[in-house]
């Protein structure tokens, strides 16, 4: 069993009256890729930055576990070795413009208090591994955006930090770039950071996360691997179809017929059709059958669980749901 | 390496590498200094154009205005006083002098010299008047010098005069007791009764000598008598009788003397009889003898008194009289050029300024910086990052001010390397105390402007509350109790006491300690500032961030 670096017990923040983390418990293992979902407002980024200590909860605590002392420890209550174990990446670039790439990297190992040689050893690694070194000596204002996004990582790992924070990491890039970030992360994870990573762009998550939790108004809703928070979602499976003659209303009206499949959604989703059915064997069965009726050959067929991006939305609206009857 | 030493490396780079503030920052200073350098770097006064107007010039008014010209002021004669009075407004001229009709110093009319001055222009005002007032001072102390030598030489006249009097006086009133004491002697002698006993003696006499004369012819008749008996008897007594006649003879001329005597008596009985009326005019004229004598006395004793005080004036010098208490203002240090008597005031008002400015900017710029938040999660502390802005800053305007020393010594000959140790200490300290109030205002607004509009208002705070415009001693007294607690006040005082007068660290003390004390409590404040405002800085710099990227997507 893996062991947990992280354990948010009963954490409370709020700003004023209104709470933006309402007691949140949860545990991140060492060595995981953990992402954190939820809409915009839910409280994403509140979380991440009282796990740095930016924020002081009203109630709770946040321990991590110290390698030196070996035991769990505040990390209000121990901030200066707490902030060593943690790097952060915000949303927006976090260096000096006006710094090249290696004065921003030495004046942030500086900080940390490191000696000269480990943080030139530590640049010397980073720019490798985030691809920098032949722009080591260009200002960072003049770095395109990837590159920007790769310095600011690369500065929240200067001091070899045993956890990543990384928010909204790939929210402005382009898809290239968002693929060369993952890449990075990757590279990063394989040796043996702890990532915590926020994100709206949940097929990402879904692609690169080992666990995932899910932030609804305020409230930890759901935390698992992806399979497992699928699996809370739904048992069903969904069928994705493309046909050369594109005849899904006969195929979508031929297969309503049959009460046995246990059909719960037939939906055109740009030029596939989606099923969701609990039988998807006998559902295949009857499609390929309905395909040969009618003469049309299957370009395309897949069947897989539905996506983090449904179930998600679909653990969003049942929230809201119960919100409103609650109410009244 | 340090945090510290790398926070501050990472400040200098940014300032450098940020084109605009460097040039301003660093260039602006320099320009300032090597500006005020050339402007003040003499000891020539002011061109100063002068309106004057009279309705009359005499002798006395042009040589006013000769003098006036003597010097540096271009003098404008006028027709009429309007005029005169609108070029100040045009700024023509910067003071008009309206000078009486015909304005003499024998007549005993006030002559009032009346100023127009444009009050507007403050600094020139004083200066123009205080000039004006003097020159025309100069010239009216020459007129009263003349005047008083005039007095004094009729005064030495009468000096002269009562002194070879006063003999003639003593004289007198020697004299005048002579006759007193002679008039006294008489009126004793009458008193003490020698014309009495005159009288009597001479009374006596007459009859000594009647008694005597009777006797004799008593005798004489008791002679012929028994001459006759001797007849009788038949004596030869012829010669006896002729004896007897030539007695009686002699008798009578006894007797026709003592009638002639009779005359001298009838003088003496004469004189007797005057006897009163002499003495009561020996009396009246001993009167008149004593008022005259003590009307004598009275004037010698005015005569002494004029004497004694004319002698007594130890002044004799009519310029004495005029001024007696002239004024002769040295300067404590050697007389060099306005540069050097500026320059503590000019240094404290470029590193203040330098000082505000700076620190704020660099305040502004760690705020404004996309790395402040990642500042904030590293384990380097508050202070640390506080120290170095306050230590960049203090490097780069100590590094302008060896700049502007040595300057100010090589093109404007200043005596700052006089009081070098002392001056480079005290303007470590006002250095200090500047940049922490930059820092001040830096930390507590989080839009550049504001906070650059800040800095500047609180520089010219310092600076309207200085000596720089107007002499704190004219304001109103409680503006003036702030004031003197004014750094700017402070730090130009110790300046102008270390670079000018040279004086003693000691001497400063309070002053020092003063500056000191203002600057750890700005330090505490800053720090308070920084700890319990950061989070909400990067928060409000976050969304504001955030809003921008909203917009530009």
């Amino acid at each position: 069993m893996a062991t947990p670096i992280l354990k948010f017990q009963n954490l409370k923040k709020g700003f004023g009256r209104k709470t933006v983390l309402d007691n949140i418990s949860l545990e991140i293992n060492q060595g995981e890729i953990f992402g954190v979902i939820g809409m915009s407002g839910s409280g994403k980024t509140t979380l991440l930055n009282t796990l740095i200590g930016y924020y002081e909860p009203e109630k709770g605590d946040v321990l991590f576990y110290s390698k030196k002392d070996k035991h769990y420890k505040s990390i209000f209550k121990s901030m200066l070795e707490a902030r060593n174990i943690f790097g952060f990446a915000p949303q927006f670039p976090s260096f000096y413009p006006k710094l090249t790439v290696m004065e921003n990297l030495a004046h942030f190992g500086s900080l940390y208090h490191l000696s000269k040689e480990t943080i030139q050893n530590n640049i010397d690694h980073l720019i490798t591994l985030t691809e920098l070194v032949d722009d080591r000596n260009e200002l960072a204002q003049n770095l395109s955006g990837g590159m920007q996004k790769r310095l600011s990582i690369a500065c929240s790992l200067i001091h070899k930090p045993d956890i990543l924070i990384l928010d909204e990491p790939t929210a402005d890039l382009d898809p290239v770039l968002r693929k060369e970030t993952w890449r990075l992360l990757k590279g990063i994870h394989r040796l043996g950071t702890t990532i915590i990573i926020a994100s709206h762009l949940l097929s990402e998550l879904e692609e690169n996360c080992d666990r995932v939790s899910i932030l609804h108004n305020s409230k930890l809703v759901k935390t698992g691997t992806i399979c497992q928070l699928k699996d809370s979602f739904t048992k069903d499976k969904e069928i994705h179809l493309a046909t050369s003659l594109e005849k899904y209303d006969k195929i979508s009206r031929e297969l309503s017929k049959l009460s046995s499949l246990s059909i719960k959604k037939i939906q055109l989703q740009g030029r596939k059709l989606t099923i969701r059915t609990s039988k998807p064997e006998e559902t295949l069965n009857h499609l390929l059958k309905i395909t040969k009726k009618t003469n049309e050959s299957i370009i395309y067929l897949d069947v897989e669980k539905p996506t983090l991006e449904e179930v998600f939305e679909s653990i969003s609206q049942s929230k809201q749901k119960e919100i409103r009857l609650k109410g009244g | 390496m340090h945090p510290l030493l790398k926070i501050i490396q990472k400040n200098l780079k940014l300032l450098i590498r940020s084109k605009s503030s460097a040039l301003i920052i660093i260039l602006g200073p320099l320009l300032v200094i090597f500006l005020a350098g050339i402007a003040f770097d003499n000891l020539n006064k002011y061109s100063i154009n002068i309106g004057v107007y009279s309705e009359q010039y005499s002798n006395l008014t042009e040589s006013f205005i000769t003098k006036l010209q003597e010097n540096e002021f271009n003098v404008q004669k006028f027709d009429l006083e309007e005029p005169c009075v609108d070029s100040i407004k045009y700024a023509k001229i910067h003071t008009c002098i309206i000078f009486p009709k015909n304005m003499q110093v024998e007549s005993n009319d006030v002559n009032e010299i009346t100023f127009y001055i444009d009050n507007s222009k403050i600094n020139l005002v004083w200066m123009v008047l205080d000039t004006l007032s003097s020159k025309l001072s100069e010239r009216s102390s020459e007129l009263s010098v003349d005047l008083t030598t005039n007095l004094l030489e009729k005064l030495e006249l009468t000096k002269r005069e009562v002194s070879e009097n006063r003999p003639v006086i003593t004289n007198l009133q020697t004299e005048n007791q002579g006759a007193m004491s002679e008039i006294s002697n008489l009126n004793k002698d009458l008193v003490s009764g020698k014309v009495t006993s005159l009288k009597d003696r001479t009374s006596v006499f007459k009859s000594f000598l009647i008694k005597q004369v009777n006797d004799i012819e008593e005798n004489l008749a008791d002679i012929e008598d028994e001459i006759d008996v001797l007849n009788d008897g038949g004596a030869d007594t012829e010669a006896l009788e002729d004896y007897v006649e030539d007695t009686k003879n002699n008798i009578m001329e006894i007797e026709k003397q003592i009638e002639a005597g009779g005359d001298y008596l009838k003088i003496v009985s004469s004189v007797i009889e005057m006897e009163s009326s002499l003495k009561s005019g020996l009396n009246s004229v001993d009167s008149a003898i004593s008022k005259s004598s003590s009307k004598i006395n009275k004037i010698k004793d005015s005569f002494d008194k004029i004497y004694e005080k004319v002698q007594d004036l130890k002044i004799n010098n009519a310029a004495t009289i005029v001024n007696p208490i002239t004024t002769n203002i040295k300067p404590v240090v050697p007389e060099k050029t306005y540069l050097n008597y500026m320059f503590p005031a000019l240094i404290v008002l470029v590193v203040m300024f330098i000082s505000i400015l700076l620190s704020t900017t660099l305040v502004m710029m760690e705020k404004h910086s996309p790395a402040y938040f990642r500042n904030f999660i590293t384990p380097t502390r508050n202070i640390t990052f506080i120290l170095g802005t306050y230590l960049t800053s203090l490097i780069i305007v100590l590094l302008q001010l060896v700049i502007i020393v040595i300057i100010a010594l090589i093109f404007f000959k200043s005596q700052v390397l006089l009081s070098l140790p002392k001056t480079g200490l005290l303007l470590l300290i006002v250095t200090s105390f500047f940049t922490l109030a930059g820092m001040f205002v830096g930390s507590l607004f989080t839009s550049e402007e504001t906070a650059t509009l800040a800095s500047i208002s609180l520089g010219s705070v310092f600076l309207f509350l200085s000596n720089i415009i107007l002499p704190i001693e004219s304001m109103p007294e409680y503006v003036r109790n702030i004031a003197n607690f004014n750094p700017f006040i402070i730090a130009e005082g110790l300046l102008k006491k270390a670079i000018l007068f040279n004086s003693k660290l000691a001497v400063m003390l309070n002053d020092i300690l003063i500056l000191i004390g203002y600057s750890f409590a700005l330090l505490v404040v800053i720090w308070l500032i920084h700890t319990f405002s950061r989070r909400h800085v990067i928060f409000s710099l976050e969304k504001h961030s955030k809003e921008k990227l909203v917009k530009k997507k």
